[in-house]
């Protein structure tokens, strides 16, 4: 008898944790009925009644009504049905009992049924206590489940196994003790962790010991089959993050193979004809465009929480996809999109106040769907469960509970044991509603008689009002507009808050920021524009480059220019005209701007700022500046490692900064601007720097320089330069964030497959700076034409210093072979160009007629002769033709006006063999 | 009989022919993307010497080797009938690396050339390097013999002697 009303006790309690009583309704009906039946069978007043009512309350339950009092009353029925379940066991009839007090102890106890070998009462005890402790830990498991977190619950839990251990040792059943034994090894493991161990395995556990307890009431000999599999689930399973650490970002949880017994995998899966649906790719195409703005407002949120307007953002995109999902049938998407445009609608009418946890959480819905939208394109799905989990959690978070996670780290910690707020309870609804750290500052003032009750009271009313029209104000100012105090008084009642400046800074809105607001405000505008394929792009700039050259060649024939007709002329300048302002227009077709790397970087740094334990402030400007779309594709990359990098080697843990008495903030910038002709991308840091000694030594020691080579010597550059080596890494240790900073040569190869130069600029102790330098475009440079014999070659303007014409006096001959000339007040070697390309560096007997370009490099400064200076202009760099290998001093072709191909120099690499020839 | 029939051996069908320092050759047809006349050639420096250079191929560049240099015969000056022929030599792995350009004396016709003309080719001796050559073929029309150039292998190898250098 104890048996089936066990057995459906659990089904139904399975139910309450895993289906959603809306959609699935059955699976809490049936075992509901069950119940009900076996208690009217007994006579059990009690659970009959709260089984009629759970049924009444499921049946009445609708899409869009609060499914929560319908699991509530299931979850007593299941409480109270346990309860009576176990006394049934032991014989005794159950007395109706009030609920909930699950931990009651049965008034009177007649001995149940033998177990060979162990006297009556000891089992009887034994029943009883482990009987109660089953119930407590299955309650333990579910209220976990919501609230993962709780620490408290864990310690209990772990008790719980633990003395279910003792007890089972006294009865010698130490099979089970086993598994028991692997269970508390397994939550020792999670104990004390950020992250909250997994759950799943203990549910069979619990299933499987009350049937252990049942086999041991009914007097069988052996125990149910599976404890060496229990065993096996608890020692093999390493604790996985159910949720991540620290910033509350809340991915989703990983979907859990050991849902095996529970649930088979079971993916999102969506109907067959929406995927054909041919407006389909539109429809990702935006959604994911309506995610980033939405990503856009919730990371301007975290900067400043008291913005409305991306919270009205974020709604409109969650409600937009919304609407459009409904459209195309796409259920799973639409439940996400509802429970989360519901919760941001409760946050943007003030109703709910948005917190990092909040903000967490949305990133997570946002994360969600854009799995949802990859499984839409053939990625694979995410599981239903983890959807339904996740909404689970947006709803419980819009009733007002919400996770928050726990303020171990960083300066929130800090300030908060500052103003007083000691207690993990006051922590977690600080961390909840900073807002109320705040209020004792008013609480402050009262003590110093600064304020009346009244007037405070009557200025939170003023401030709460004000919150809700949208326009937030902090008490301490709103007190001091009021006239209530005067801001003498604020300063001192805010130093006495505790330290002044931590609490100062938390609740003051960061300053560093502005610059990428003004951008962030302007990427959740989705711009009106068209959807053009990047083929077709590529297409059309590619025709307009031949347009330009044919029509180059036409007006540059000669034979054109001989018919000496002012109309034709006039017609040929009008037709060059267009065709000059077509190129521009089409080139800045290609044209994008940094923006979206630069958010990219900006959710990068986060992430893996909290995973490194750091606290990191990134400033950035300059994203609205525009690059050919191939850079801003191509600079990605060598940009996260290098803020990688400089968050994990460089930037120091809040305590180290403290000791070394810089904020505990880390500062990080990225900027990006133009200057002469080309991009600049900077990241610094205010970390510990670059520290030469420490290079040099493990240059020597991984064999990338000698002693001889005297590094002690060279400039701080050159030993910077040794950081980009292959091989070379400063680490103390691996982190798998960014390796053994294996990263930096790669970067330098991107780099300088771009025809950018990276330079790395430090100070130990104060910081550095890294900074890129990549050309405007990568198809176009501006060059000088110049003639050397009967070749035309194309020098990068970027590149040449001044053109002059050499006098015999200042063109000195050395060694009889090489030539020297002084200019700018130094001594320059003189090569002939196309000598210099063809490695015939002997120039004897020529005599110094034509120009002399002096062009320099980081390698240094070279004077190449050149016969004539053809003219200045913008070129299209083509390929060499890519079966040919790369020639050292040439980076391409240029197709010059008359359609004839002008090799254009690589002035880096042309000076660097030239200095290598000479020295 | 059989040897004809081999992968790598010549396979019936349509070739352009050419002429190289009085010598008829044939490619096979498929891989000419197109002909050219001859281009102001715009020099490398640092190649071999049967690199000649690149030409602008109506907006592309493209690298041109002249073919009897590379086949060890001896330079002659370029005039009127001096074509470039634009082999697609995209076996040699991806689009990019495709078109190759070859200079030649001058282009004569496409024939098609059937198995029963095909013979392999015959050896000189071992201080004659036949490997260039996929086979011969007497065509009706022809007095002479028709070298099958195996061209692969001739820009394989120029490939190979870049990439060495």
């Amino acid at each position: 008898m104890s048996l089936p009303i066990s057995a459906h006790s659990e089904a139904l309690a399975k139910a309450i944790v895993l289906s959603d009583p809306i959609r699935d309704p059955g699976a809490f009906l049936a075992p509901l009925e069950a119940i009900l039946a076996l208690a009217r069978g007994e006579g059990f007043g009690e659970l009959i009644a709260l089984c009629e009512q759970a049924s009444v309350a499921l049946r009445g339950l609708e899409p869009g009504r609060d499914p929560n009092p319908s699991l509530d009353r299931m979850e007593r029925v299941v409480l109270e049905s346990a309860r009576l379940a176990e006394q049934l066991a032991q014989g005794i009839r159950p007395e109706p009992q009030a609920l909930p007090a699950p931990t009651q102890r049965p008034s009177e106890s007649k001995p149940a049924g033998l177990v060979s070998g162990v006297e009556p009462e000891l089992l009887e005890l034994f029943t009883l206590s482990a009987g109660e402790n089953l119930s407590g830990i299955e309650r333990n498991l579910l209220e976990l489940e919501a609230q993962p977190r709780r620490s408290d619950l864990w310690a209990e839990l772990r008790r719980q196994v633990h003395t279910l251990k003792g007890e089972c040792g006294v009865l010698s059943l130490g099979e089970v003790q086993a598994v028991l034994h692997e269970a508390e090894s397994y939550l020792d493991r999670v104990a004390g962790k950020d992250r909250p161990g997994r759950l799943d395995p203990f549910f069979p556990l619990v299933d499987w010991l009350r049937r252990v307890l049942a086999c041991i009431k009914s007097g069988a000999a052996s125990l149910p089959e599976g404890a060496g599999q229990l065993r096996g689930r608890f020692s093999s399973n390493a604790p996985e993050p159910a949720e991540p650490a620290h910033g509350g970002r809340g991915q989703l949880p990983a979907a859990k193979p050991g849902d095996g017994p529970r649930q088979a995998l079971d993916p999102v899966a969506f109907p067959a004809e929406v995927l054909q649906d041919e407006t389909l790719p539109d429809f990702i195409t935006e959604a994911r465009q309506h995610l980033e703005s939405a990503e856009a407002g919730l990371l301007a949120l975290e900067r400043q929480p008291d913005d409305p307007e991306p919270l009205n953002v974020v709604f409109r995109a969650f409600h937009t996809i919304k609407g459009v999902a409904g459209f195309l049938n796409l259920s799973p998407i639409v439940r996400l999109a509802h429970s989360t445009e519901t919760l941001m609608d409760e946050a943007r009418k003030g109703r709910q106040l948005f917190t990092p946890a909040h903000i967490g959480l949305i990133l997570a819905a946002n994360d969600a769907t854009s799995r949802l939208l990859g499984a839409l394109s053939g990625q694979p799905a995410p599981e239903r469960s983890e959807i339904d989990l996740l909404i689970g959690r947006i709803d419980a978070a819009t009733r007002g509970e919400i996770e928050v996670p726990s303020p171990q780290v960083g300066p929130l910690r800090e300030v908060l044991e500052a103003i007083g707020v000691q207690s993990a309870e006051e922590m977690d609804s600080a961390a909840k509603d900073p807002t109320a750290a705040v209020k004792r500052l008013g609480d402050i003032l009262l003590e110093r008689s600064a304020l009346s009750l009244q007037d405070l009271q009557f200025a939170l009313a003023r401030q709460e009002r004000l919150r809700r029209e949208g326009k937030p104000v902090k008490i301490g100012d709103l007190l001091v507009e009021l006239g209530l105090i005067q801001r003498a008084q604020l300063e001192q009642a805010l130093s006495l808050q505790g330290q002044g400046s931590p609490v100062k800074r938390l609740l003051e809105t960061p300053s560093v920021s502005p610059p990428i607001d003004a951008e962030t405000v302007r990427k959740m505008r989705v711009e009106s524009t068209v959807m053009v394929a990047t083929q077709r792009l590529d297409l059309l700039v590619d025709m307009v480059g031949e347009l330009v050259i044919a029509q180059q060649m036409i007006v540059q024939d000669p034979q054109l220019g001989s018919l000496h007709s002012e109309t034709l002329s006039r017609n040929l300048a009008q037709v060059s005209k267009i065709t000059r302002d077509l190129q521009e227009a089409s080139m800045s077709l290609r044209m994008v701007t940094f923006k979206s790397t630069f958010q990219k970087m900006s959710r990068l740094v986060r992430d893996v700022a909290a995973k490194s334990g750091k606290d990191v402030a990134l400033a950035m400007s300059g994203a609205e500046t525009e690059v050919d779309r191939t850079v801003v594709e191509k600079i990605s990359d060598p940009l996260i490692h290098i803020l990688r990098n400089a968050i994990d080697h460089g930037l120091e843990a809040p305590d180290e900064r403290r000791a070394a008495g810089k904020p505990s903030k880390g500062q990080l910038r990225l900027d990006a601007y133009t200057k002469s002709g080309s991009i600049v991308i900077e990241v610094r840091d205010d970390g510990r720097g670059i520290r030469r000694e420490k290079i040099i030594a493990k240059a020597l020691s991984v064999g990338l320089i000698s002693e001889t080579q005297r590094p002690e010597e060279w400039s701080d550059n050159e030993i910077f330069k040794l950081i980009f080596a292959p091989g070379f890494s400063t680490a103390e240790k691996v982190t798998d964030i960014s390796g053994r900073g294996v990263g930096m040569d790669v970067v330098k190869r991107n780099v300088e497959g771009m025809r950018g130069k990276i330079e790395i600029a430090s100070q130990p102790g104060v910081g550095s700076t890294f900074t890129l330098k990549l050309p405007l475009t990568l198809a176009i440079i501006d060059g000088m034409v110049v003639r050397c014999g009967s070749e035309r070659y194309v020098l990068p303007t970027l590149s040449i210093v001044q053109s002059f014409r050499p006098s015999t006096e200042t063109l000195h001959r050395v060694l009889s072979k090489g030539e020297l000339i002084e200019v700018r007040g130094r001594l320059v070697p003189v090569f002939s160009l196309d000598g210099a390309l063809r490695d015939q560096f002997d120039r004897s007997g020529r005599s110094p007629e034509g120009i002399l370009v002096l062009i320099e490099s980081t390698g240094g400064q070279v004077c190449v002769l050149v016969d004539a200076i053809l003219g200045q202009q913008q070129v299209v760099i083509k390929n060499l033709g890519k079966s040919l290998p790369s020639i050292d001093g040439v980076s391409g072709g240029a197709i010059l006006g008359d359609g004839r191909v002008a090799l254009i120099v690589d002035v880096e690499r042309l000076i660097s063999r030239l200095t290598m020839a000479v020295a | 009989m059989d040897k004809k029939t081999e992968a790598n051996g010549p396979q019936a069908g349509k070739y352009l022919t050419f002429l190289l320092n009085g010598g008829d050759y044939g490619v096979p047809i498929l891989l000419v993307r197109e002909i050219i006349a001859m281009h102001a050639i715009t020099a490398l420096p640092r190649l071999p010497g049967h690199v000649k250079g690149v030409i602008n191929l109506r907006g592309r560049i493209i690298p041109v080797i002249d073919l009897r240099l590379r086949l060890g015969m001896p330079p002659a000056d370029y005039d009127k009938h001096t074509c470039i022929i634009v082999i697609d030599a995209s076996w040699m792995g991806d689009e990019e690396h495709a078109p190759i350009g070859c200079i030649v004396d001058t282009v004569s016709e496409v024939l098609f050339v059937d198995e029963q003309q095909i013979e392999p080719t015959p050896s000189f001796g071992p201080g004659v390097d036949t490997s260039i050559a996929l086979g011969v073929a007497k065509h009706p029309s022809r007095a002479t013999v028709l070298t099958l150039l195996d061209i692969r292998r001739v820009l394989g190898q120029v490939e190979a002697s870049l990439q060495a250098g």
